[in-house]
């Protein structure tokens, strides 16, 4: 063997050699930089995380909705050296069974959500049993610290991943605003396109905030007020509103019963909606203002003219309407007063059905008043070329048209506010974080003129003082409002079961500064809304006056004209119409 | 007379086993840590074993050379019947937690029976004879691993023949002659033994860009590796194509993308120059040693190391397609290791038994 045949393969040793060590340089050195950019680009990924949604919060400072920060935490089952005692020490510490745990670790997916929406210090703690399995992302819950306190108002949420969108009530309506711009991460990917560790590049826009109109102390006496008539007059359901008349700043919208809007799920959604915003139901008497306005307007009766209320009703189009006032022959203001039904239908008969029809429509019944607020009725209110005989005595007895308190509570605002109708308001302002984004100015349209307004507000505190509304009554306290018992079309025909008991009024004269409707819907124990609604006005009044600081007066004397002139008649009833 | 075993060799391999150990901890967060225990366990044993059989006297490895090499074959034939699957080979042995892989012991014995043969016959040209039966002594071993079947382990035994040949000499025109048949058995294989995949493998040393997400990937990601860690690394454990499991056969066939990562060309460079002076160290035991027997079982070892080597970082660096060969006494596994410790054994044996005078 000659040394040149070691010599051949030691050269052939030193080229391979040298051959792996030049592209060794090539590789590190000369393209080291296009390397580590596609190094780069293959482990990062800049990701979109959704930021915290905005504060929901009521005019008196109380939080409804806020958003905490949470995690969600993720764990690749092939990085957990031993799932059972990964399992065992980590089901605790999110609150779950450790069994069904190591389920959801040895038969799932590799990638696994052991929970979301748990807090900081637990996600960091089950991060500590297992770092290189576990990661962190960011999430967010969304509480509602008053719970069942305006919680139709407000609505909730559901979640498609990690994002929260509104399903129902403000957080519907708002969703957009509320969710804000998701957060930019950078997420930095393994192999398997799984996120290994978050940073966060950029804040996006957070949620903005909303400050209601709502008071919630207010919300909450309603809400109280309206489970204890239910409660006491074995009612199905109930609805309040109070609002300003001045501005249409609604300061309580109050539906019962309601639902937990952490846990919307634990009720038939029924439950979810907002009733004074959401149903239109039947007004009753209620509407009868509103015909009086009608007939003022359209000059159809005489000043001082009398109508004849007959006690045992009358009969129109083969129809008995029945009337529960002591007979005899009664001014205008008077038929309001004591909701007389044969009175109230001869006076309908004499204005013309456009004008009718075009008042109501003034009053903003028929339409939506455009609350923002998802889904609001409309109210049913036939047009009046489908009208028949009876339909002008059926508006009358406020029995064929529907409404939503919140309708009845703008038109009364209209009447309390010297004829100036105002678009309602929940949404008091929008706030970004850096400052204030929009605001609402009141907006106010005229349908009536100042001398009917006052003229109306007159009759409706006959209605209180000495009608069918004394127990609206509040000592110290002047307050107008009305009465309404309807009966409820149920599939197109009334029968005697079901029933809504109104009060609509406003206080205090001469300056309204609320106005309230109740409307309390199939009372069982008792239908009339003299005794039915009208003492829940009353409370809800009273607890208004206090909140909102409304001074009280000495107690006086009933003053007008009507009143003193009915002051016998009787406080019978029968069945049927309005009240 | 018996010298001192030689400092330089050792300190090679205890680089190259340091740099294993130090490689593998990086990716203990992937794999596990399991591996790093046992691949310590195993650079221990490889040490004794290197130092035990750097004892054994140069002629009783000749002596015991046809028996091993039986024993080699027989471990071979057996794997086939009774060997366990892995990813569609079966080529290990399973004992409790361990597994032994007969192929990588004996390639050992195969040139432990080369040299022996080489040793024993005389004349500067092998006849055609000789030949064949030098050809069939590595042939038979390497076929058998073919069968398991072990493709990158198949791979090693190649060295060995060409350096038998090349020890033992043959007429240029044969040589010429080899050339053009290895060519024509490429071109054969190519059209009928190949599978798709390995034709893939081979294009995309050629074309980079051809399946980046495909056959390409794993060079792709191990270039990316190499690339990524620039001069001076990302830092030991750092290295965010092995932490992030981009690195295909992190802890075997791509442990140097890893190490590259985390330390750099200049880490590279150390684990270069390391294997450079383990093989200029067994090329002097070659120059030393004391008998024929001795040079052939040198330059063997040494021919065989050093093809591995430059193959698989060859692979690693995206110049050579991938193989799944390893590279010696640095990528995870215990039979490798023992075996190129035994083998390094062997060789300081020429290198202790060296003549006085020289």
């Amino acid at each position: 063997m000659s040394g040149r045949r070691l010599w051949v393969v030691a050269l052939m040793l030193v080229v391979g050699g040298m051959t792996v060590v030049a592209r060794a340089v090539q590789v590190t050195v000369v393209d080291g930089d296009e390397w580590q950019e596609r190094a780069r680009r293959q482990h990062q990924q800049i990701i979109q995380v959704p930021g915290p949604r905005g504060t929901i919060r009521t005019a008196d400072g109380y939080v409804l909705a806020a958003s905490l920060e949470r995690v969600a935490i993720q764990a690749d089952t092939h990085l957990l050296n031993d799932r059972e005692l990964f399992a065992k020490a980590a089901a605790p510490l999110i609150g779950i069974d450790a069994d069904e745990l190591v389920g959801r670790l040895t038969s799932g997916p590799r990638t696994v959500w052991l929970a979301k929406q748990v807090a900081v210090e637990t996600g960091e703690a089950v991060r500590e049993l297992a770092p290189t399995a576990v990661v962190l992302v960011p999430d967010f819950e969304r509480v509602y610290p008053l719970g069942e306190v305006a919680a139709p108002v407000v609505g909730f949420v559901g979640r498609e991943e990690l994002r929260m969108v509104g399903r129902a009530g403000l957080e519907h309506h708002f969703d957009e605003m509320l969710a804000g711009d998701p957060q930019t991460y950078l997420a930095i990917n393994d192999a398997i396109q799984r996120k290994v560790r978050l940073e966060r590049l950029e804040r996006g826009r957070e949620g903005y905030d909303l400050e209601l109109s709502l008071h919630a102390r207010l919300q909450a006496v309603c809400e109280t007020e309206l489970q204890r008539a239910i409660r006491e007059l074995r009612a199905d359901a109930a609805s309040a509103v109070i609002l300003d008349p001045r501005t249409g700043a609604v300061f309580a919208l109050a539906s019962v019963p309601s639902f937990d809007p952490a846990a919307p799920g634990l009720v038939p959604p029924e439950q979810w909606r907002l009733r004074p915003v959401q149903d239109a139901l039947e007004p009753g008497s209620t509407v009868k203002p509103i015909v009086a306005a009608a007939a003022l307007a359209a000059d159809s009766i005489r000043p001082g003219e009398r109508f004849s209320c007959l006690g045992h009703g009358v009969r129109l189009a083969g129809f008995w309407i029945r009337d529960h006032v002591a007979p005899g022959r009664y001014t205008l203001d008077e038929v309001v007063a004591y909701s007389a039904n044969t009175g109230i239908i001869e006076v309908v008969e004499r204005i013309p059905e456009d004008a009718l029809y075009r008042t109501f429509a003034a009053f903003g019944f028929g339409r939506r008043s455009e609350i923002a607020f998802p889904a609001e009725a409309r109210g049913l209110m036939p047009e009046v070329r489908t009208w028949s005989k009876l339909s002008r005595a059926g508006f009358a007895l406020g029995q064929e048209l529907t409404v939503t308190p919140l309708q009845v509570a703008l038109a009364y605002a209209a009447i309390a506010n010297r004829g100036w109708l105002p678009e309602p308001c929940l949404v008091n302002s929008v706030f970004a974080e850096n400052g204030l984004v929009s605001d609402k100015d009141p907006r106010l349209v005229r349908v009536l003129d100042e001398a009917l307004a006052a003229r109306l507000t007159s009759m409706l505190e006959a209605v209180v003082d000495e009608g069918t509304g004394k127990e609206a009554q509040i000592p110290g306290l002047r307050v107008a409002g009305k009465t309404g018992t309807a009966q409820r079309a149920i599939n197109g025909a009334f029968d005697d079961e079901h029933h809504v008991a109104w009060f609509a009024g406003f206080l205090p004269l001469p300056d309204p500064r609320v106005v309230i409707v109740v409307a309390v819907e199939n009372p069982r124990v008792d239908f009339w809304a003299s005794t039915a609604a009208a003492p829940v006005f009353a409370r809800i009044a009273l607890a208004a006056a206090g909140h909102l600081d409304v001074p009280l007066h000495e107690p006086r004397e009933p003053q007008t004209d009507a009143v003193r002139l009915a002051r016998n008649a009787t406080d019978s009833r029968s069945h049927g119409g309005g009240v | 007379m018996e010298h001192r075993i030689d400092a330089w060799l050792i300190l090679a391999v205890a680089g190259i086993l340091g740099a294993s150990l130090v490689t593998q901890s990086a990716v203990s967060g992937v794999v596990g840590t399991q591996l790093l225990t046992r691949q310590l366990l195993w650079a221990c044993g490889g040490m004794l074993t290197l130092l035990a059989l750097s004892r054994v006297r140069l002629d009783l490895y000749a002596r015991l050379a046809p028996l091993l090499y039986v024993v080699g074959l027989a471990a071979l034939v057996a794997v086939l019947v009774f060997g366990e699957m892995r990813s569609g080979t079966r080529g290990w042995f399973a004992i409790g937690p361990l597994t032994i892989q007969p192929s990588e012991f004996a390639r050992v014995t195969t040139i432990l029976v080369v040299a022996a043969w080489l040793a024993r016959r005389s004349g500067s040209r092998l006849s055609a004879r000789e030949s064949t039966v030098l050809v069939a002594l590595v042939g038979v071993a390497g076929g058998l691993v073919a069968l398991e079947p072990d493709l990158g382990v198949t791979l090693t035994y190649l060295p060995v023949a060409v350096a038998g040949l090349w020890l033992g000499g043959l007429p240029r025109w044969a040589w010429i002659g080899l050339v053009v048949l290895g060519i024509l058995l490429g071109v054969a294989s190519w059209q009928t033994v190949l599978k798709d995949f390995q034709k893939e493998r081979v294009l995309t040393v050629l074309d980079p860009e051809r399946d980046p997400y495909g056959v390409g990937y794993q060079v792709r990601q191990s270039k990316i590796a190499v690339g990524a860690g620039g001069l001076a690394g990302e830092g030991v454990g750092r290295g965010s194509q092995s932490l992030l499991r981009f690195l295909p056969a992190q802890h075997t066939d791509f442990a140097f993308a890893v190490w590259a990562e985390a330390t750099g060309f200049v880490g590279a460079t150390g684990l270069f120059l390391a294997y450079a002076l383990m093989l200029y160290r067994i090329g002097m035991a070659a120059a030393v040693a004391e008998n024929r027997h001795g040079l052939v079982l040198a330059v063997l070892v040494g021919a065989w190391l050093a093809f591995q080597v430059v193959v698989n970082l060859g692979m690693v660096l995206g110049l050579l397609p991938t193989t799944g060969i390893t590279l010696p006494l640095f990528s995870y596994g215990g039979s490798s290791l023992l075996s190129t410790c035994a083998a390094l054994g062997a060789v300081q044996s020429v290198w202790r038994h060296r003549l006085v005078n020289q």
